[in-house]
């Protein structure tokens, strides 16, 4: 798992267990497996994102790009967290930061079902976030089901 | 004298070294990656075992026609993503790497195969991998011409800028014990090095598939 998982800073009002839940109840965690009968959890997408507690009760996304800073480099991917701060309960969504040089490049309000794909393809740059926020287009959050 | 451990070590080391996973992109969800990556193999001679560098994917793409804002941007929503083979997220992506406008929705499930398979194979930077296809009959470069229909740009560095007008490459059909097929290149140069695969496994939609046999 080292090196492919990102942050996913929890100061929601989820626990950590909801949230993850939320999250990789994706479709494309099942289309990614289609025509394989194994768990869904011996998917290579279940651990993207790991919960990690929040710098604060309210953070920025600069204080998200603090505190991923300050993670192992080898056990983590550093160029892109995830914030879920007190909207993620009321519709589902969550703040995908991208990180360069430990700043803050990007941000992308995206639905919890559509986060992992993402941040997957942020964190090898196959997508960057901007390639995102254009096919967002005018919507105020990233759904890739919409 | 080598310790019994050291000679298992060496062995355990000489079979992974052999052995490299391999992703298989399923060119029935993904027909516009498959025919940029098949371009970039068969019709430009891009390597199809590439080498994880994960810390260096964002500076590869920034090296090429997908840096940001990309070539493909605006365009409408059959072509307005940038796929680019060999992958940012390898020591052989970047400079002259060919890359192809493609739909947002396929590239995105490029990078979840690509992330999965890393996951799954414990691929870790500075581990080699190759790439193979299934369900790629009819796409033009996977095994027709080597014409650009227009879709396809290379960054006009003097190495890359001669086009191949005949494959440097050779198409080798894998058996899968799925009943499946997969297509691999083999260098025309090393002609048969890819019988190696017979009994090994391709990684194909989250899944390890034994490889029966090598036409």
């Amino acid at each position: 798992m080292a090196g492919n998982t990102s942050p996913l800073f929890n100061a929601s009002s989820l626990d950590d267990a909801e949230l993850l839940a939320r999250a990789r109840a994706s479709s494309f965690i099942d289309e990614s497996m289609a025509g394989d009968e194994s768990s869904r959890e011996e998917s290579g997408l279940w651990n993207v994102l790991r919960c990690v507690p929040a710098p604060n009760d309210a953070p920025t996304p600069q204080h998200i790009a603090d505190a991923t800073a300050k993670l192992d480099a080898q056990e983590w991917t550093t160029n892109v967290a995830v914030l879920a701060d007190e909207r993620t309960a009321k519709d589902d969504s969550v703040l995908v930061v991208a990180l360069k040089d430990g700043k803050v490049h990007k941000t992308m309000r995206t639905a919890l079902a559509s986060v992992i794909e993402v941040v997957c393809n942020v964190q090898l740059a196959n997508m960057p976030l901007e390639e995102y926020i254009e096919w967002k287009g005018d919507a105020e959050v990233f759904d890739s089901r919409a | 004298m080598l310790s019994l451990r050291t000679l298992l070590f060496a062995a355990l080391a000489a079979v992974t070294a052999a052995s490299a996973a391999t992703v298989t992109f399923d060119c029935s969800r993904v027909p516009n990656i498959c025919s940029n990556d098949c371009y970039a193999i068969r019709c430009l001679g891009k390597p199809t075992t590439l080498t994880r560098n994960s810390p260096q994917a964002e500076d590869n793409r920034d090296a090429n026609a997908c840096r940001s804002p990309n070539r493909c941007s605006g365009n409408p929503s059959d072509s307005n993503s940038c796929d680019e083979y060999p992958f940012a997220s390898t020591s052989q992506g970047g400079a002259g790497a060919s890359t192809r406008c493609v739909p947002s929705q396929e590239n995105s499930r490029q990078g979840g195969t690509l992330s999965s398979f890393y996951t799954r194979n414990s691929v870790a930077n500075g581990d080699s991998y190759s790439v193979a296809f299934s369900n790629a009959s009819g796409l033009q470069y996977c095994s027709g011409s080597c014409t650009n229909s227009g879709n396809q740009l290379v960054r006009r560095l003097p190495a890359f800028a001669a086009r191949q007008e005949t494959s440097i490459v050779q198409t080798r059909k894998l058996l899968l014990a799925s009943g499946e097929e997969a297509l691999m290149f083999e260098p025309v140069s090393a002609r048969g090095s890819l019988n190696r695969m017979v009994n090994q496994t391709v990684d194909l939609r989250e899944e390890a598939v034994r490889v029966v046999a090598v036409l």
